[in-house]
């Protein structure tokens, strides 16, 4: 696993209270995790800060799996 | 036609105890809860003292994913729902939850977190504010959050009558259950003032004790040398169930809701009126909704606002209703907890259910030597009568807002 995933995973077992290897790739955030608009905001800030770097305009609203963290924030999906 | 409404559960979450059972032992005892500040360095504020809430650990009623987003004022309201709803052994599988309210009363809406996210966003911009600070701040949160956590679908509001607000959310809940809008509902109030902006704005309202006011005793009400209130946090919620349905599941009943009057003096948005006229009236209410006559009280839980003019007024007012030749026994056993403005009501209301049922009038502590001039029989020491039949309880608010409520012993017949 590349470590921005491993970051990835961590920062999101943090926010919603699971075990890092519940983040599988392909989960969906909403189906899997009840994850709600207020949250993924929160998601998007929180990555924003643990990457150093801005995920673009609109970024909550491009994300419905983890896999589309790991493109976001430049991991690489695998 | 109106159906009969019953107290079934209690759930406390204030200065001095976590659960009704803890919260009423150390009332009945005297013991208070007062003390310096600690939430924040008080150095400079118009007072320093408050009720705070001990040992509160917000996991052990919601997950952290949850507590994480509430202000205290919400984390306290759904603990103590959940409090009420295991004290009343409330099924929630088993109850219509579509015919199931949830009344809330507050005064100042959730400004820890809100104070935590002005300061970021007055120092590091806009990006740092939390996406939960729309959804934890304003005062309908506790509703929307027990109402979300429990799955209850039934009639509900969430009610900002300042000091008075809890007990015109037990008297709206109990009428919506009277009513038939709903068959059992949540009612209750929480509030968290303790933090740098909400104890200021508590604190420029001028009826607090002030900044050197040592802790024991420091809350005195219809004392001769009262100065004021002090402040708390914490909720109180009440599981009211309309009869029948209590019945048919076999729930514990306290006590059952009798009456309410409401009325309001219209004066000025923070001074009294110059002379007492309406708290009388919406006591004079109550006791017509009730259809119970003074004589029948048998105690009553006084707003005791400990400011000189606020006593003096609800002294006239206990004289008119209940006449110069009865001095009926009143008490302010908030002066142990402090006063938890919108949940107070909510607070005396299940200490009320819990005298009668212990048959144990709650003391007021802090005052030494009672106003002559006032005329009020203060129970200083928890006293045990042949009956508690019928507890008044009293709320005023700024504004000039006067509730009354009357809980009284369950009857069959």
């Amino acid at each position: 696993m590349l470590e921005e995933e491993k970051k990835v995973r961590e920062v999101l077992a943090g926010l919603l209270g699971r075990n890092e290897a519940e983040f599988e790739p392909n989960a969906s955030l909403k189906d899997d995790f009840d994850v709600d608009s207020t949250e993924m905001v929160e998601i998007v800030t929180m990555m924003e800060k643990a990457f150093a770097r801005p995920l673009g305009e609109g970024a909550e609203k491009k994300i419905h799996t983890v896999r589309d963290i790991y493109a976001l924030v430049g991991a690489g999906a695998r | 036609m109106s159906r009969r409404v019953v107290v079934t559960g209690i759930g406390f979450v204030a200065p001095g105890g976590i659960g009704q059972g803890a919260v009423w032992d150390n009332i009945r005892a005297g013991r208070g809860a007062i003390r310096r500040v600690t939430r924040f360095d008080p150095t400079g504020y118009p007072s320093a003292l408050a009720g705070e809430v001990d040992g509160f650990n917000p996991t052990d009623f919601m997950p952290m994913r949850l507590a994480r987003k509430l202000d205290p004022y919400t984390q306290y309201a759904v603990a103590a729902s959940q409090l009420a709803l295991d004290d009343g052994r409330m099924d929630l599988e088993r109850v219509d939850r579509e015919r199931m309210g949830v009344f809330v009363g507050n005064c100042f809406g959730g400004w820890d977190f809100t104070d935590r996210e002005l300061r970021k966003l007055h120092t590091q911009g806009v990006k740092e504010v939390s996406p939960f600070q729309a959804t934890s701040w304003f005062p309908a949160a506790p509703q929307g959050q027990i109402s979300i956590h429990f799955g209850l679908r039934g009639f509900s509001k969430t009610v900002c009558g300042e000091r008075a607000s809890g007990h015109i959310g037990i008297a709206l809940a109990a009428r919506s259950i009277a009513s038939g809008q709903c068959d059992v509902s949540l009612a209750g109030g929480a509030e968290a003032p303790i933090t740098p902006f909400t104890y200021l704005a508590c604190g420029t309202e001028g009826v607090l004790v002030g900044p050197d006011t040592p802790a024991d005793g420091a809350y005195r009400p219809f004392d001769a040398g009262r100065r004021g209130l002090v402040p708390a946090e914490g909720a109180a919620f009440l599981l009211l169930e309309e009869l029948t349905h209590a019945l048919e599941r076999r729930a514990p009943i306290y006590a059952e809701v009798l009456g309410f009057g409401l009325s309001n003096d219209a004066c000025h948005p923070a001074l009294l009126p110059p002379e007492e006229r309406h708290l009388s009236v919406a006591m004079r209410k109550a006791l017509e909704d009730a259809d119970v006559t003074p004589d029948a009280i048998s105690y009553v839980l006084a707003d005791g606002l400990a400011t000189p003019e606020g006593d003096r007024q609800e002294a006239a007012a206990l004289r008119k209703v209940f006449g110069s030749e009865r001095r009926v026994p009143v008490s302010v056993p908030r002066t142990m907890t402090g006063h938890l403005y919108g949940a107070a009501g909510a607070l005396d209301a299940g200490l009320a259910a819990l005298s009668i049922q212990h048959g144990e009038v709650p003391p007021t502590v802090g005052t030494r030597t009672v106003d002559a001039s006032l005329d009020v029989s203060l129970v200083t020491e928890t006293t045990t009568p042949e009956r508690v039949d019928h507890v008044m309880l009293n709320g005023r608010g700024s504004g000039g807002l006067n509730a009354s409520l009357i809980i009284s012993r369950f009857a069959r017949a």
